[in-house]
């Protein structure tokens, strides 16, 4: 008999879910403060800021809430403690990204320092722990092994933005360019990138309906992705070859999307957009330029707004509506007046979320007027998600007292 | 053995469904499902109910999850 207490407390990953767009909010609001000083340089202070509220306070929220979610559902993996646990993660992310934002905003040392130090504090002991649980788990799918491995390229992106810190407040002697390269490519198609693809394993054909992945390739794309960064950590010229873990990951994605059974599901298109945006990023990141369709500041928007914005939305609006069906349930063992999940979260609300996403990754590459339309995009995308979550909490606990 | 195949469903069709066998089925009834993977999340919701179950994870990754209706 497997031990039965395996879901994760509802607050848990609703609480990363429902902050994110918070984070998205405040990112669209400091790009139309600035947009020609966030546009006009990668390295420049508000451009740093406005980076990390999106990487690290939208997406973030996202991926560990989806990271300790899925490390629940498929590999069993839960603290004793979980609600407590899982409070203290996000009181310490929230704050890291805060006086991340706040410092690199302002440049203001003590801040980043204190950044540095709250983000390690609340994210190696997280990533530790499950890449221990994550192991030792009996099971030993492609999505539980993925996960081990994005933990690890957490660690590494963590690390190295702690020395990045060291380097910018301290002046500490290392080198700077090699180590913020590293620290994008670990963060992107490291953590971000193997977190999403070990979650595509599982969510894709259990949401769309698909046929199963080829096996072969999802045991080995994750592992292959790993490798091929840690040799990039002694070749950096090796990085022309990004694009083929994002190939193996979005061609086969691709194909599954045509033959799902769920034809008319907007999520459907929503990760082909975004698997279309990561492999162009991907395959274009190794010939930045100073200017134009290759500028980093373009590539680096295009892979925030036009890769993972519209696979975070189809993400969202599947995981969000079927955890609050499962505790619905749960408090409701005879089946009541929810009986699926788009009583919840509808698919036109993916729809109109979807042609957001898809208005913003349109927008973003074209600079300018262009980009200050998409940042206009953000915010009401933002509004957007924060109304249609909420919503889909009030239902399903109005369903409760039905 | 016969075994229902849930593989094909989008959640929570398959927990849905395996919950309305179980409410209505009688004492010693017994039924054995196919699902995508491990379903952790179900078993909260059997422990809730009079039964007993095992699982057994498949070469595939698709998990059979014998349930038995006490």
């Amino acid at each position: 008999m497997i031990n039965p207490e395996f879901s994760l407390p509802l607050a848990v990953p609703l609480r990363f879910f429902r902050t994110a767009p918070l984070w998205l909010l405040l990112a669209g609001v400091l790009f139309l403060l600035e947009p020609s000083t966030v546009l006009s340089s990668r390295h420049a202070p508000e451009a740093l800021a406005l980076t990390h509220a999106l990487m690290l306070g939208f997406a973030g929220n996202i991926m560990l809430g989806a990271l300790l979610q899925v490390a629940a559902v498929v590999a069993g993996v839960r603290a004793a403690r979980a609600g407590l646990a899982g409070l203290m993660v996000w009181l310490g992310l929230q704050l890291g990204v805060a006086l991340l934002v706040a410092g690199l905003w302002f440049m203001q040392p003590l801040l980043l320092q204190g950044a540095a130090l709250s983000l390690s504090l609340t994210l190696l002991p997280l990533a530790g722990w499950l890449f221990v649980r994550l192991c030792r788990s009996p099971a030993c799918d492609p999505t539980s092994t993925g996960l081990a491995f994005s933990v690890l390229a957490l660690v590494t992106t963590v690390l190295l933005g702690s020395a990045l810190v060291l380097v910018l407040t301290r002046g500490a002697a290392l080198p700077f360019a090699a180590l913020l390269r590293q620290h994008v490519l670990w963060g992107s198609a490291g953590w971000a990138g193997m977190l999403l693809t070990s979650v595509a394993v599982t969510v894709v054909p259990m949401f769309l309906v698909t046929p199963p992945w080829p096996a072969k390739l999802v045991r080995l794309l994750v592992p292959g992705t790993f490798l091929l960064l840690l040799a990039m950590l002694c070749w950096p010229v090796l990085m022309p070859l990004l694009v083929l873990p994002a190939a193996a990951l979005v061609l086969p994605l691709w194909r599954l999307l045509q033959q799902s059974k769920r034809c008319v599901d907007p999520a459907r298109w929503l990760w082909a957009w975004g698997g279309l945006n990561l492999l162009l990023v991907f395959g274009l990141s190794p010939w930045q330029a100073e200017d134009g369709i290759l500028d980093a500041v373009v590539l680096g928007g295009q892979f925030l707004l036009g890769g993972l914005l519209p696979i975070f939305t189809a993400m969202l609006g599947k995981i969000i509506p079927f955890l609050l069906w499962l505790d619905y349930r749960r408090q409701r063992p005879l089946a009541g007046p929810l009986r699926h999940m788009g009583q919840l979260f509808p698919e036109r609300w993916l729809k109109y979320l979807g042609w957001l996403a898809l208005v913003a990754g349109l927008c973003w590459p074209w600079g300018g007027v262009a980009a200050t339309a998409a940042g206009g995009v953000l915010l009401v995308y933002a509004l957007l998600l924060l109304g249609m979550l909420r919503q889909a909490c009030c239902k399903a606990v109005a369903a409760l007292v039905v | 053995m016969n075994v229902t195949d849930l593989c094909g469903l989008a959640p929570p069709e398959p927990l849905e469904r395996i919950l309305v066998w179980l409410d209505a089925a009688e004492p010693d009834e017994v039924a054995t499902f196919r699902l995508p993977h491990v379903p952790y999340p179900l078993f909260d919701h059997l422990t809730l109910r009079p039964c007993c179950w095992d699982t057994t994870e498949q070469a595939d990754g698709t998990a059979l999850v014998r349930i038995v209706r006490q």
